[in-house]
């Protein structure tokens, strides 16, 4: 940070010189179409900002002080820039701007210009991620496309996060879009941990790709556009490509920011005194059980400093996060080779006490041309993460239960026990004179741990590695024709490193000290090999054709050592003789492991058709097996075609003026899905069943012989349209997603016995039918100042078909979370809630016939509407409540501003109309012996009182039992980032060599704008990537609020 | 790396030789699995494959420990644990609760287990000996006899709930279903006498198939299954069945086979050494069975584990101060002063204590105590067999006949206190379960002392009825 600010200074003072000028010149700019004079053309001196515009007659004079460059602009039209070479007068003619069209977006095996785009591609190009100063990639993907929807899970360090691409197209299988990095697949892996079942720490790889490396990322949405990755494009493809030199280019750039963060908020929970009340009243209110006058709640002095203990467990676990990020690139170029190359270091501190993360990040990407016919390059980039992470979420001892359940009348700290920490001998959190037990009654439900002194004694880390590289050769024999073979590797390893202190209970206590440490590999390898055709016939015809072969083999290793019983708690590796491994008096063999592997085979072919860049069509099929499926089921064929025609091109649209671009565009085909599908699922399996002492092999799954691909007939029609000389961009587009033979890892019934009582299947359909729409426009475009928009918004409508003997799916995790036929995905089945009754505080619900049951905790009976002994509130009261966790729209606004060398951004994310399941609200209003939120301050003590907080009743938690009392509306609008920048383009700094000099300042997460109680609206989304019920709260960690300050130097 | 390479230039190769021969190359079979046939292939795999069933025994939600925790925090001795949610608690428990939902597919995947050992062991013929064949036939019928006795009178109320236990038990699957789809996997409920039935059959096929276990006891004398272990479980049955003649029969075979005995060192031992002689079946147990085990019997009842079940202060006043069951087996915990907990259950490894040798005596004074118009004195000195190892006072002969049969079964509340028993004696003997923490009595024969069907079964099976009340 000092060094950055040094650097800083000296570069400031420069700034304000000034130049003498001695020349001066004029002109007249035209436009080339119709040869009139242009006004408002902006006329500067490259490299500064130094300049005039024309006048309303086109003309311009300028002072010169040498011979300098001049840079013509004008919105739409294509940027010239003429020597002036002791010339003093100048003719220019500008022409109209259709590179937006001929840009070039990378499709499967090659690449297309926009205007010849038949299928849906969504583009965001490299220097608008970098123009959002991330440290993560997937966090600026964030409401910049239409249909695609990216949602972090939360505010730990290396969480995963959700890439929705038109919504949840799969159920079972992982409804993650396939990622490809030039051109090579990714090993789709979203989780490297293995233990605690991805509800203690988690790690998603793909917060180890550098976003200062991306040229772009191009995300295919419909079937025409993905076909060529058909094996896995039904949930999409992002694509990402990586940077290139440029010929005759010599550049290198710095990036260094600063940031530092916070959770956006946090939950609301008792002081100490408001906790004694509280917890002393829920007793007090159950008398009858526990007796008359019971204190539980008491003062303790662990200090004795004389003033009873107090702690506020949120701001002890949460912090202010810090991070420095620096990287470097060098990049460039002769006619015959070009290079890239980078290098980045990471160090995050992030908001929850101990969690950190320290990425350095290399990539070489060179590219070599010898001859004209020949292409060669090889890309290779390699990242190296340590990450500290955090237990949290559902995990008892972590941030989220433990952390929020902890009680505030005691202290963190006790200097009285060796480790320093208020722990009990058994490892849990001190609770001081609180009387926990009575009557032989425990009132703590679940364990309370000293988080802060669990995570300070104990280790929970990942060292994952990456590699990506591919090789290729690209021959051309004759024009038009080119045969390419890529070879593309991915290795990804990660190091899970646990320990467990014998001071914290847990499997630290129970083991006398615990390591245990997984060592996982994955290997993957594709080779594809293709041949494409393109060319032009009599300037009209013009014939583009690729047929080609790729093959992929993935292996996946794991191996597990652990030891326990250790010589003394100095030692917290596996270090030699250190430990013993014996519990319950027998060694433990504390080693295992799994190996497993998956290949995939494709054939596949284009071939596209252009009359006069006017009527388009295209046609293409891919054939591909996975391993995993049927031994004669495994092939799937996934053909496509679509259509094009610009009518702008058609004489009869020259006399619409306003119109300067109208293409209509329409695809159907079939992809397929076979992510997340395990790569033995077809079979039935015996594995290792051992027992105890003894060796054995039991049944470990039951398999379907005939499993095949999941299919996704994706139809998609469009419409481009360009307004005001391109100065409007619209983009409108209807898409349907039939899905079939949806892959469900199929729940069966109990009795039959199968293991995890699951099968995986085809059996069920959905659809996804829905509707995006971007615009792009140039609001203002004056002398100064400039200010372009980009909205996009899109609906999307979800229908569950069939399933399995057409009962619903449940899901694993909050069964509530259903797929129901004919209800979209993540509906939620639910008891209502029908309020306290205001008489007495009974908490009342209605039956599945909407009659009011009300239960009264002290009688432990039921009610009915007359008062009326009744049966309880049952699982068949539970009614569809017609509300669902998926969203129904969202979006993304961005705006940019730039006056002079100054830039504003504000770019600002929405999604709405779904519904959060608050399960953590649900907990956290317990009457169990533990804290609460500041709502159950609201509860009902006295008749009359109208509330929505039932009376307390010490250990009956009927009226907090799962109901629509819990269910919230999620949508928000949240300012994802707010940026100002400045660039420095005095000439000074051009003379100096500087091709770049820009400072910066951003809030991420500026702000939310939400109805919801919870500390995040985002939270949570699928959390270990179910995808039925995606929107439960449930003890997440907020995500951050960063702000960053950075800078940017290139030469 | 260098691996890597080569794989490379095999797929080179092949690739360019022919384009199908690619998928040889990255089409692999697995390398952790072995198919059906080849886990049947040898009398080895096949001894591998019996040896499976107990794995499956182990299941964490069933027989890994949870089914005798919910036995007993359903009884009155083990408090209202609120880490179970609302299972202890009767009037509060939805068909939808996750333990019970659990509970009920793990038996039924141990069951599986059994039953496609017994499929795949009729479709391989000749590849073991009729004796090795009808070892591991005995062995699966005892394990799945097992499972369906905790089924049966945790899900069904008792065997004389109704006159020939003709009212509604579970289903009894007993061969493996070939299409997990297949509508003929919707079975209905078998009623209480037809599920007692077959356990009884099965059972006496085991004890027909069965050894005794060595005299020097080894893991797989008490922790497979024996003639013993057989004999002790159809005694169990008889006393359930209220049919004290048999019940009387079986627990003699016990003792007269001369294989069993009481450690003389006290209570804790068993609970210590898992392989004496008192412990005649307990599913075997080892610290790596499952190293994040949250579910072994030791995490719920220690408090250096999770510690997640306190006992009660009225259990605890059943015994003298000097009842080696007390000052062995109960502990106090500083931290949390008045919380009381058993120490059956200290660690990880635990084994699951399913029959000791006490069982068997106070088994045989409650048959005798009923059977016996008058007052029994050999039940009452089976009683104080019992309670002079453990150090307690004798007791007197009871006036009553009703006296002595309150007596034996108070010392088996004693005795076998959080060995799963719990509600189970309740049931069986007609009694209400009594107010307990906070807790209301619950009626014998009320809807709440049986557990629900899961909604999910019964949602998937319409053929399933659910008990009354859920």
């Amino acid at each position: 940070m000092k060094k950055t600010l040094q650097f800083l200074l000296p570069l400031l003072l420069i700034v304000f010189h000034t130049i003498a000028q001695d020349r001066t010149i004029s002109g007249i700019v035209t436009s080339k179409e119709g040869n009139s004079p242009m006004p408002g053309v902006i006329v500067h001196i490259k490299g500064t900002a130094l300049g005039t515009s024309t006048d309303q007659s086109g003309k311009f004079t300028l002072k010169l002080t040498k011979n300098e460059v001049l840079v013509f602009s004008f919105v739409g039209y294509i940027e010239q820039q003429i020597s002036t070479n002791n010339r003093t007068s100048f003719n220019v003619s500008l022409e109209t701007d259709r590179r937006a069209l001929e840009e070039v977006v990378v499709v499967g095996y090659g690449t297309r210009q926009i205007k010849d785009l038949t299928g849906s591609v969504g583009v965001i190009k490299g220097n608008k991620l970098a123009a959002e100063a991330n440290v993560s990639f997937d966090q600026a993907l964030s409401g910049k496309l239409a249909g695609v929807q990216v949602t972090s899970s939360g505010g730990l360090l290396g969480d995963g996060i959700s890439v929705r691409v038109r919504g949840v197209n799969s159920i079972s299988g992982s409804a993650l879009p396939l990622f490809v990095i030039d051109g090579v697949p990714m090993i789709p892996e979203e989780n490297l941990n293995l233990m605690n079942s991805g509800n203690g720490t988690r790690f998603n790889p793909l917060s180890m790709m550098n976003p200062n490396d991306i040229q772009s990322i191009d995300v295919l949405k419909d079937a025409a556009a993905a076909v060529l990755y058909g094996s896995r494009a039904a949930n999409g493809v992002v694509l990402i490509t990586t940077k290139k030199g440029k010929q005759g280019t010599a550049k290198i750039s710095f990036d260094s920011k600063v940031n530092w963060s916070q959770a956006t908020k946090l939950p609301s929970l008792l002081n100490a005194q408001q906790f004694t009340m509280i917890n002393n009243e829920k007793i007090a209110n159950a008398a009858n059980k526990f007796g008359n006058n019971v204190i539980i709640a008491k003062d303790t002095d662990l200090d004795g400093d004389g003033k009873p203990d107090e702690t506020n467990w949120m701001k002890a676990l949460y912090r202010t996060g810090f991070a420095h990020d620096n990287a470097v690139s060098l990049s460039g170029g002769s006619e015959k080779a070009t290079y890239y190359a980078s290098a980045r270091y990471v160090d995050q501190q992030g908001i929850v006490f101990g969690n950190q993360m320290k990425t350095g990040q290399v990539r070489v990407n060179m590219d070599v041309t010898p001859t004209k016919w020949l292409k060669a390059g090889i890309n290779v980039g390699y990242a190296k993460t340590f990450n500290k992470g955090v237990l949290s979420d559902r995990y008892l001892a972590g941030v989220g239960v433990s952390g929020m359940n902890a009680f505030p009348n005691v202290a963190l700290y006790d200097p009285n026990n060796t480790t320093g920490f208020n722990l009990t001998s058994n490892g849990l959190l001190g609770l001081g004179n609180n009387v926990t037990t009575v009557n032989g009654t425990k009132l703590v439900s679940n364990n309370i741990s000293n988080v802060y002194a669990g995570i300070a004694m104990q280790r929970n880390e990942n060292t994952p590695q990456n590699m990506t590289g591919n090789a290729y050769m690209e021959v051309s024999p004759v024009s038009g024709l080119k045969l390419t073979t890529k070879i593309g590797v991915n290795y990804l390893s990660n190091f899970e490193d646990q320990y467990s202190s014998p001071y914290i209970n847990g499997l630290g206590s129970a083991y006398n000290g615990m390591v245990q440490d997984y060592f996982r590999t994955n290997n993957q390898w594709v080779w594809q090999n293709f041949a494409t055709y393109d060319r032009t016939f009599a300037d009209a015809h013009r014939v583009s054709l690729t047929v080609g072969e790729e093959s992929q083999f993935n292996k996946e290793q794991q191996t597990f050592a652990g030891g326990n019983d250790f010589a003394d708690p100095f030692y917290q590796t596996l270090i030699d003789n250190t430990y013993t491994g014996i519990i319950g008096g027998e060694t433990s063999l504390w080693s295992g492991g799994d190996l497993k592997s998956w290949g995939i085979q494709s054939y596949f072919g284009r071939i596209g058709y252009t009359f006069r860049n006017r009527y388009m069509i295209e046609g293409a099929y891919r054939t591909d097996a996975y391993s995993g499926f049927g031994i004669d089921s495994r092939w799937g064929k996934f053909p496509s075609i679509s259509a094009g025609w610009v009518v702008s091109e058609e004489n009869f649209m020259k006399s619409i003026p306003v119109i300067s671009y109208l293409k209509i565009r329409g695809s159907y085909g079939r992809v397929g899905n076979m992510n997340g599908i395990d790569p033995y699922a077809s079979r039935t399996l015996y594995g290792g069943g051992l027992y105890a002492s003894q060796n054995g092999f039991a049944t470990s799954q039951a398999g379907i012989s005939t499993l095949k691909w999941e299919t996704s007939q994706k139809t998609d029609v469009a419409l481009d349209i360009h307004l005001f000389k391109d100065r409007i961009g619209i983009v409108a587009e209807y898409f349907k997603n039939n899905i079939n033979g949806l892959l469900l890892d199929a729940p069966v019934l109990y009795t039959v016995g199968i293991p995890n009582a699951s099968v995986y299947t085809n059996i069920g359909a959905m659809s996804n039918n829905g509707f995006e729409f971007t615009v792009n426009a140039t609001v203002l475009s004056l002398k100064n100042f400039n200010w372009t928009s980009s909205l996009n918004f899109t609906a999307i409508k979800n229908n569950i078909k069939a399933l399995v003997n057409n009962s619903d799916l449940l899901d694993p995790n909050f069964n509530p979370g259903r797929a129901s036929v004919g209800k979209p995905l993540g509906e939620y089945k639910l008891v209502r809630w029908a309020g306290v009754d205001p008489a007495n505080g009974n908490s009342r619900f209605l039956t599945s016939d909407g009659n009011v049951k009300s239960y009264d905790p002290v009688a432990q009976k039921w009610y009915d509407a007359e008062g009326k002994v009744t049966t309880a509130i049952g699982g068949g009261d539970a009614v569809y409540t017609g509300k669902t966790g998926m969203p129904k729209y969202y979006g993304g606004w961005d705006n940019n501003f730039s006056y002079k060398n100054f830039e504003l951004g504000i770019s600002l994310v929405y999604t709405g109309g779904y519904y959060i399941y608050n399960s953590t609200r649900a907990g956290m209003l317990s009457n169990s012996f533990q804290n609460n939120l500041t709502e159950i301050l609201d509860r009902w003590t006295s008749a009359g009182q109208n509330t929505n907080v039932p009376k307390l009743y010490m250990m009956d938690n009927t009226g907090n039992q799962t109901s629509t009392r819990f269910l919230e509306k999620g949508d928000f609008l949240r300012a994802r980032t707010i940026s100002l920048g400045y660039t420095f383009r005095q000439p000074v700094f051009t003379r100096l060599g500087f091709n770049n000099l820009k400072v910066y300042g951003q809030v991420y997460n500026a702000f939310t704008i939400t109805g919801y109680s919870g500390i995040d609206p985002e939270v949570n989304y699928n959390r270990n990537n179910t995808n039925i019920a995606t929107a439960v709260d449930s003890r997440g960690v907020p995500q951050p609020k960063t702000y960053t300050l950075g800078l940017n130097v290139g030469f | 790396m260098k691996k890597m390479r080569l794989l490379f230039n095999i797929g080179m190769v092949g690739c360019m030789l022919t384009l199908g021969s690619c998928e040889k190359q990255i089409f692999k079979e697995p390398y952790a699995y072995l198919s059906p046939a080849d886990a049947f292939s040898t009398p080895d795999k096949i001894s591998k494959a019996a040896t499976g069933m107990y794995d499956q025994l182990q299941n964490a939600n069933f027989f890994g420990g949870r089914v005798l925790v919910y036995a007993d925090i359903r009884g009155i001795d083990a408090g209202v644990p609120a880490y179970f949610g609302d299972v202890p608690k009767f009037n509060t428990l939805l068909s939808t609760n996750s333990y019970v939902n659990d509970a009920w597919r793990g038996a039924y995947r141990t069951i599986y287990e059994v039953n496609v050992f017994l499929k795949n062991l009729a479709a391989n013929p000749g590849k073991v000996s009729d004796a090795q064949a009808a070892q591991y036939t005995a062995e699966g019928k005892f394990i799945r006899s097992l499972v369906y006795f905790y089924l049966v009178n945790l899900w069904a109320q008792p065997y004389k709930f109704t006159s020939g236990a003709s009212h509604l038990g579970v289903p009894l699957i007993l061969t493996a279903s070939d299409d997990p789809f297949s509508a003929s996997n919707q079975v209905p409920r078998n009623t209480v006498a037809e599920v007692y039935n077959q356990i009884e059959k099965d059972l006496l096929e085991a004890e027909a198939a069965l050894n005794y276990p060595n005299n020097t006891r080894a893991f797989a004398d008490v922790a497979r299954a024996t003639k013993g272990a057989a004999q002790g479980l159809l005694m169990r049955l008889y006393l359930y069945k209220g049919d004290y003649q048999k019940a009387l029969d079986y627990a003699n075979k016990l003792i007269t086979s001369g294989k069993y005995a009481m450690n003389t060192d006290g209570p804790a031992t068993a609970f210590r050494n898992f392989t004496t002689n008192e412990s005649i079946f307990s599913v075997g147990m080892s610290g790596g069975d499952n190293p994040n085990t949250n579910n072994a019997l030791g995490q719920h009842y220690s408090p250096d584990g999770r510690g997640d079940i306190a006992i009660s202060p009225d259990y605890v006043n059943l015994m003298e101060a000097t009842d080696k069951r007390r000052t062995d087996l109960v502990r106090t915990y500083a931290p949390a002063p008045g919380t009381l907990w058993s120490t059956k259950y200290v660690g990880v490894a635990d084994w699951v204590p399913v029959l000791r040798y006490s069982e068997v005596l106070l088994t045989k004074a409650e048959a005798l105590a009923n059977l016996n118009t008058a007052v029994d004195a050999d039940a009452v000195a089976l009683v104080n067999l019992v309670r002079s190892r453990s150090n307690a006072t004798p007791i007197a002969a009871p006036a009553t006949k009703q006296g002595l049969i309150n007596a034996v079964i108070l010392e088996r509340r004693i005795e076998l206190a959080f060995e799963g028993q719990g509600i189970l004696d309740f049931l069986r003997t007609g009694r209400n379960i009594p107010a307990h923490a906070t807790v209301n009595e619950q009626a014998y024969g009320s809807d709440y002392v049986v557990f629900p069907i899961p909604k999910y079964e019964t949602d998937m099976n319409l053929k399933l009825d659910q008990n009354h009340g859920y």
